[in-house]
């Protein structure tokens, strides 16, 4: 079954890393949602059905966590898997977190990282095994 | 004590130009870096035990190696984009900089990062810079200067 | 397959265990340009000019590169990092995630770092791959 999956972070750019991490997993993926804060990342939730959520937490206008906690009070997406993906180190914060959502990904991080932690919320193929992680065939050096 | 803060500033900010855009930082400045312009940069406001900012000013000819080195393309991207990645390398520079010098225990809140100009005259009577970190990339340059509002870090 | 001392190296293993085809290469230095002769003479010598050739090497040998799995052993320093100056092992390692993401290829696994040389095999029958450092060896 096709995974539709939210990325949530106000840089293009780590939405794209995230993005391309994505697509090398070897996940069969459906579509992918982008929002630049958490606003935008509620109103995705409303329109399309959604998976899995990678949300960064420092964005303007609505932060990750304020977006979390509405997530967990609205029934019909209450359990939806969410991963954090911060630079926030607070012992106190990240706890906090941790307990709102079902993995932590620190900035900066690997895209193996970033793969082990989305395979542990989705499940299905274990560490080692399996083909190799890519889906782009033809890359500019090999 | 300022020593061990600008120590641990350039050692951030390597860490990050390494991990995340795979540059290579030079070990010392040479000619050519030293001569560099910066004339890009970005600055990140933070809150928590102590304020301040960090800015971050990189030499024009690197913006374009970083973006695409972090989003892994053969080409660069557009300018937009090489300035967003910018400012998500100053965002996560920022971000381990302030427990690698409090600990974990503080809780920090860290403003979006914001394009400023790299002659912007810091003059807020607030923008004491405790510690500057230089580093040479390739033929250019990257400083990083650490501000806080109150002199809590030297303690 | 084996290499052995792997101090500031890197061992990279790639299998595809489907066609039973894999390579394992031991690389020096991060990039050719501090020396295009020598890489040319021998391009295995520096990850940026070897990496691709193992690969290239292993489609035309049947290997595909959807199914390669890639490990990679080495890339310590001599000594503590404050004093290792020129700091190879871990710009090695940069510089092949940095090759390795511009392709498109994430890691199976790795065990870099460290101070420790490690010798590292690959076995083509099976693709398991093996480290051995300060007398232990376990499977990557």
């Amino acid at each position: 079954m096709a995974l539709n999956i939210l990325v949530v972070d106000d840089s293009s750019v780590m939405r794209s890393i995230i993005i391309k991490t994505l697509h090398l997993c070897g996940l069969p993926l459906g579509e992918i949602y982008q929002a630049v804060n958490g606003l935008e990342g509620l109103q995705a939730l409303e329109e399309n059905w959604i998976d899995l959520a990678l949300v960064d937490i420092n964005m303007p206008v609505m932060d990750g966590e304020e977006m979390i906690e509405k997530i967990r009070r609205k029934p019909d997406i209450a359990d939806l898997p969410i991963i954090v993906i911060s630079t926030e180190s607070s012992r106190k914060r990240v706890e906090a977190l941790r307990r709102k959502c079902d993995g932590f990904v620190h900035k900066p991080f690997t895209p193996e990282e970033l793969r082990k932690a989305i395979m542990k919320v989705i499940g299905g193929l274990n560490e080692g095994e399996g083909g190799g992680y890519t889906l782009q065939v033809n890359g500019p050096d090999f | 004590m300022k020593e061990k803060v600008e120590d641990i500033l350039y050692r951030s900010t390597v860490r990050i130009f390494e991990d995340i855009a795979f540059m290579l930082p030079n070990m010392e400045l040479n000619e050519q870096q030293m001569g560099a312009s910066v004339e890009v940069a970005v600055a990140v406001d933070f809150c928590g035990p102590f304020n301040g900012k960090l800015v971050v000013r990189i030499s024009n000819s690197l913006l374009p190696i970083l973006a695409a080195n972090m989003l892994g393309e053969g080409e660069p991207p557009c300018r937009s984009e090489q300035l967003d990645a910018l400012r998500e390398v100053a965002n996560i520079i920022c971000g381990n900089l302030l427990p690698a010098l409090t600990g974990t225990k503080e809780v920090f809140r860290l403003s979006a990062p914001s394009l400023i100009s790299s002659r912007e005259p810091l003059d807020h009577p607030n923008d004491i810079p405790v510690a500057e970190a230089r580093i040479g990339i390739d033929e250019g340059r990257v400083e990083v200067v650490l501000f806080i509002e109150d002199k809590e870090v030297d303690r | 397959m084996i290499t052995y001392a792997l101090g500031s190296c890197l061992g990279i293993a790639i299998y595809d265990p489907e066609a039973c085809v894999g390579g394992l290469l031991h690389v020096m230095l991060p990039l050719s340009t501090i020396d295009p002769e020598k890489a040319t003479r021998n391009p295995f010598m520096f990850v940026d000019t070897g990496v691709p050739k193992l690969f290239i090497e292993c489609y035309k040998a049947g290997a595909k590169k959807e199914r390669l799995q890639v490990k990679v052993a080495g890339g310590a320093s001599s000594k503590t990092e404050g004093e290792d100056l020129f700091q190879i092992g871990r710009r090695n390692f940069i510089i092949l995630r940095k090759l390795l993401w511009r392709n498109g290829v994430l890691l199976s696994s790795y065990d870099v770092g460290g101070t420790l040389s490690r010798t590292m095999s690959l076995e083509i029958g099976t693709g398991r791959v093996t480290v051995k450092a300060d007398g232990i060896t376990r499977v990557l």
